[in-house]
């Protein structure tokens, strides 16, 4: 019960971090503004709704499978089932972003083209990454490493290594300079 | 017909055949076009009154199956070429000139919520995943390397790469 009730807060954040960045705050009305008309919320909602099916007795494993499949081709965008996600994440443009196993803070932002994953194939890793991360067009952030709160993720960059707090990480490989 | 003319513009620099019936079909079914044509119908739409913004929004909506968030407030010239359009993200405040080409997966857009957008002059190629963020300007006739990351001005007939982004020796004349 306490899962379901954090997914339906995290809901409820992600729409606030939407509205915020469209400069408005949050309201019944801006609430069905985002989930007709904007795509990355659609995909972030569509997300946590397939995490809710899971939660189901009996049916909820094979039904969220199902969901999730069918929610990828939608948006050619993947999140992992195994993906611990706070509130608050915001993917404005939901296009060829790949999150794999990973946990990830609140209110982070991830850009288009996005990978977060595991850098090798035969161990499986999973990059932490903190609260208000922002993650830039087309990084690619592997392997066992943290990132910290604050943090920036420069366009195309490659981290493999650990960004420390509120760091700018650029390159690649990306090379951290604290801001 | 500003608009036709823009379209007819767009359908030849992306493949179109001659003739009219030709032009229509490639409208239809060239992903590129079709791309273009939807953007371009929900942006003339933006000022219809009443309705418009609303239903303009809700065309570009329908439009995205593409993959190519091209933002209705984005002012782009006649004759966009985009060769394999997936994964184009084109910001709010973006100004593209006349003859741009943009291939997949290019991102052009701000750096920080409140910066500005790039412009980009006339006949300027994007590679495959670049990226272009900032106030910067794009000089005409420049080019700009696969998966760099443009942070600063291109000046004109200029060839730029990297992450981030430098200007190489040699002109793209």
């Amino acid at each position: 019960m306490k899962q379901t009730r954090l997914l339906i807060r995290a809901i409820k954040d992600d729409a606030r971090h939407f509205a915020e960045r469209n400069g408005t705050p949050l309201s019944f009305k801006s609430f069905l503004y985002l989930l007709i008309l904007s795509p990355g919320f659609q995909f972030v909602t569509a997300y946590r709704v397939v995490k809710l099916l899971g939660r189901i007795p009996f049916f909820g494993s094979p039904l969220s499978r199902i969901a999730w499949t069918v929610k990828c081709n939608l948006f050619r965008s993947e999140i992992s089932l195994e993906a611990v996600i706070g509130g608050g994440l915001y993917i404005p443009h939901p296009y060829s972003v790949v999150v794999g196993k990973s946990r990830i803070g609140n209110r982070v932002t991830i850009l288009q083209n996005v990978t977060i994953g595991t850098s090798s194939r035969s161990e499986i890793s999973a990059p932490i990454i903190g609260d208000h991360v922002f993650i830039g067009a087309g990084a690619a952030v592997l392997g066992k490493v943290k990132i910290g709160d604050g943090a920036t993720i420069g366009a195309n960059s490659v981290v493999l290594s650990d960004v420390p707090q509120n760091a700018i990480a650029v390159g690649a490989p990306a090379r951290a300079r604290t801001a | 017909m500003r608009f036709l003319e823009t379209l007819r513009i767009d359908a030849k620099v992306n493949g179109a055949g001659e003739g009219r019936l030709a032009k229509i079909a490639a409208i239809l079914f060239y992903p590129s076009l079709n791309t273009l044509f939807f953007y371009r119908l929900s942006a003339s739409f933006r000022n219809v009154p009443v309705v418009g913004r609303f239903a303009s929004k809700l065309l570009w909506r329908a439009s995205l199956s593409s993959g190519c968030h091209i933002s209705i407030g984005a002012d782009i010239g006649a004759g966009l070429a985009m060769p394999h359009p997936v994964g184009i993200v084109i910001g709010e405040g973006s100004r593209i000139g006349r003859n741009v080409s943009i291939y997949q997966n290019v991102t052009i857009g701000r750096l920080r919520p409140d910066g500005g957008y790039p412009a980009i002059e006339d006949g300027v190629t994007i590679y495959a995943g670049a990226v272009l963020i900032g106030p910067i300007t794009v000089g005409k006739g420049a080019v700009v390397g696969a998966n760099s990351v443009v942070l600063k001005d291109i000046p004109p007939f200029h060839i730029a790469a990297g992450v981030p982004a430098r200007l190489l020796s040699g002109s793209s004349k």
